[in-house]
């Protein structure tokens, strides 16, 4: 099926070769290498539908086992367990050594992955012994780490990090250094992965999803950092920072327009928690200063690989956002309460001050961005924050009305004497021209 | 990323890692079901199901008889297993290190008077999970699990109530 780009494509080479611009063997040459693309690059519903009828089949085949068929001896319920991880192991081989190509693959691996699962968790159910089901998830997710790179698998490239996360959060390991390399190794695993996806076609649809994959994998895996109470905004914050940065480094020299996935999920991330971090109650419950120094390394570790990638763009002498200053000062502001012991329940009003003071001029930076730049989606987006911290102090009762009224009366003048000091700007430069 | 002929040998390679990874699980505990001391332990239950391994009858075993000398001590511990004038096997006393003499299982200690044992689910059919719920609610004193135990690894042999298998109640 032709894309509203292809009709705009062969439309527009018709006119070029009508034009001289290029000659029919060009246009044919051009032709055959978007052809070629889509064939290997898209998506399609046929491929989408085959492989969610393979996922369902194994899914299937688990609720079947999970009845629990007890009229089958032990011996037989083992070899029925492990049935769905050899039907799938070995369709992958012949497919290999047809050298079958195409959704099959992806097909075959997350079953085989889902057979793997099966097997482990049945015998469980077979001795009636549950053993630390973490370590039945974390011999699941490195089975299936192979599958990934064999069979080139971007579902099984999820499962497995769906897997990883379930490991971690169920794990008991105390030392929290120890889960936190843990939690990167387990990342690591699958980066070569998504790396060879981006140097194949930094802008493909794998790719982003990837990219996707993997991200929301490190929130997962920074949420069981977390112990019960220990909530660590600015790590939340700072990871956020650090995808933003990330992507940067990753797409410093792409000009076109197209989705960049870390990029607007460290957006999306980064100021939905800003959000929340204005808010005077979110600062009441926890355990204030106290998270430990393991706690704090990791949080200087991170502050520092996301302080290195937003001045990455000044290294390399790219474009530098100065809204990065702003991040990492959100995060820094935390970092230094945290440290020195002001992050309780007497010094939150003025932590909260700070941060809706950041969050409005972002949101401000962003409508004179969208202002400057034309760009209708930033200035939207912009007025959008504007609009929901406006609401949400209106309605916010933690602070009193006197207070609110007199910084409402106050923002409102600023404003107003900003926008008269911009209009004799415009006028004064307009009488110059 | 691979030649295809390597490719093919690679998976190979991976699937018979992945096959004895995933036997030596099950037969692990196979050995211990035919190989394990049996013990019978009093038990308390009701009936949840879990997602994957299908429904189950969660019980417990008693902790309070376990004995330590451990203070604080939190994570992995090995209890010593006892029997009463009755018959039945109670957890005995706790350690650190695994005991050299008497047979063990492995639990999970968290602080001086909790710990939790890795005994808690018997699958169940299906079918039979809500009766077999009932039955056991209005049977307890009479209910007790039958544990396999092999150098440290155990496994649960049968849920009886009285002297019968919980599973010959619904033939």
């Amino acid at each position: 099926m032709k894309s509203k780009y292809d009709k705009w494509l062969s439309h527009e080479m018709k006119m070029w070769q009508e034009n001289g611009l290029i000659d029919a063997e060009t246009a044919t040459k051009i032709n055959s290498y978007y052809l070629n693309k889509e064939r290997h690059g898209s998506i399609h519903l046929g491929a989408i539908l085959g492989v969610l009828g393979f996922i369902l089949i194994g899914l299937g085949i688990v609720l079947i086992l999970a009845k629990n068929w007890d009229f089958f001896p032990r011996g037989v319920k083992v070899l029925i367990s492990l049935l769905p991880f050899l039907t799938g192991s070995f369709a992958g081989m012949i497919i290999l050594k047809r050298r079958i190509e195409g959704w099959i693959l992806e097909a075959i691996s997350i079953f085989t992955t889902i057979g793997i699962l099966t097997a482990i968790v049945m015998s469980g159910q077979i001795y009636h012994i549950i053993t630390d089901e973490w370590l039945l998830f974390l011999i699941a997710c490195l089975l299936s780490l192979p599958l990934i790179y064999l069979y080139d698998s971007l579902l099984t490239l999820g499962a497995y990090l769906i897997l990883a996360s379930m490991c971690l959060f169920m794990s008991d390991l105390t030392i929290l250094w120890v889960r936190f390399g843990f939690s990167i190794i387990l990342i690591g695993l699958c980066v070569p992965y998504a790396m060879k996806h981006y140097r194949k076609d930094k802008l493909s649809l794998i790719t982003g999803w990837n990219q996707a994959f993997i991200a929301t994998s490190g929130m997962v895996f920074i949420l069981s950092l977390a112990e019960t109470g220990a909530v660590l905004r600015e790590l939340y914050l700072i990871y956020f920072i650090l995808l933003m940065g990330i992507d940067k480094i990753l797409y410093q020299h792409e000009s076109f327009p197209r989705v960049r996935i870390l990029s607007i999920l460290g957006h999306i991330g980064f100021y939905i928690t800003l959000f929340i971090c204005t808010f005077k109650e979110f600062w009441y419950y926890f355990y204030l200063s106290e998270v430990g120094w393991q706690y704090e390394g990791i949080i200087i570790v991170f502050w520092l690989a996301a302080l290195l990638t937003a001045i990455w763009p000044v290294l390399r002498k790219c474009d530098f956002d100065k809204k990065d200053i702003l991040y990492l000062l959100a995060a820094a502001i935390v970092i230094v309460f945290r440290w020195t012991g002001l992050l309780d329940t007497d010094a939150s009003v003025i932590i909260t001050i700070l941060f809706n003071i950041i969050f409005i001029i972002l949101s401000l930076m962003m409508v004179r961005e969208g202002i400057v730049g034309s760009n209708m989606g930033h200035m939207n987006i912009g007025l959008l924050l504007l609009t929901a911290l406006i609401i949400a102090r209106f309605f916010d009762s933690e602070f009193s009305f006197l207070v609110k009224g007199i910084v409402f009366i106050l923002c409102g003048t600023i404003f107003l004497l900003t926008n008269l000091y911009l209009i004799k700007r415009r006028i004064r430069e307009a009488d110059h021209v | 990323m691979f030649r295809d002929n390597k490719r093919f040998q690679l998976l190979i390679i991976v699937f018979l890692m992945q096959f004895f990874t995933v036997l030596y699980i099950s037969l692990s505990y196979e050995l211990v079901a035919l190989s394990g001391n049996a013990y019978r332990f009093k038990i308390e239950g009701y009936d949840p199901i879990d997602p994957l391994r299908g429904r189950y009858l969660a019980y417990m075993i008693n902790t309070e008889t376990v004995t330590d000398d451990l203070g604080e001590y939190r994570g992995e511990c090995y209890i010593t297993i006892g029997e009463d004038e009755n018959g039945y096997a109670y957890l005995d006393k706790a350690f650190k290190e695994r005991p050299q003499e008497a047979d063990y299982i492995t639990a999970e200690r968290y602080g001086s008077e909790y710990y939790e044992t890795p005994f808690q689910k018997y699958y169940v059919n299906e079918a039979i999970a809500q009766k077999a719920e009932e039955l056991l609610r209005s049977n307890l004193s009479d209910s007790y699990v039958v544990i396999k135990v092999n150098s440290g690894k155990s496994i649960v042999e049968g849920l009886y109530i009285g002297d019968k298998h919980i599973d010959n109640y619904f033939e």
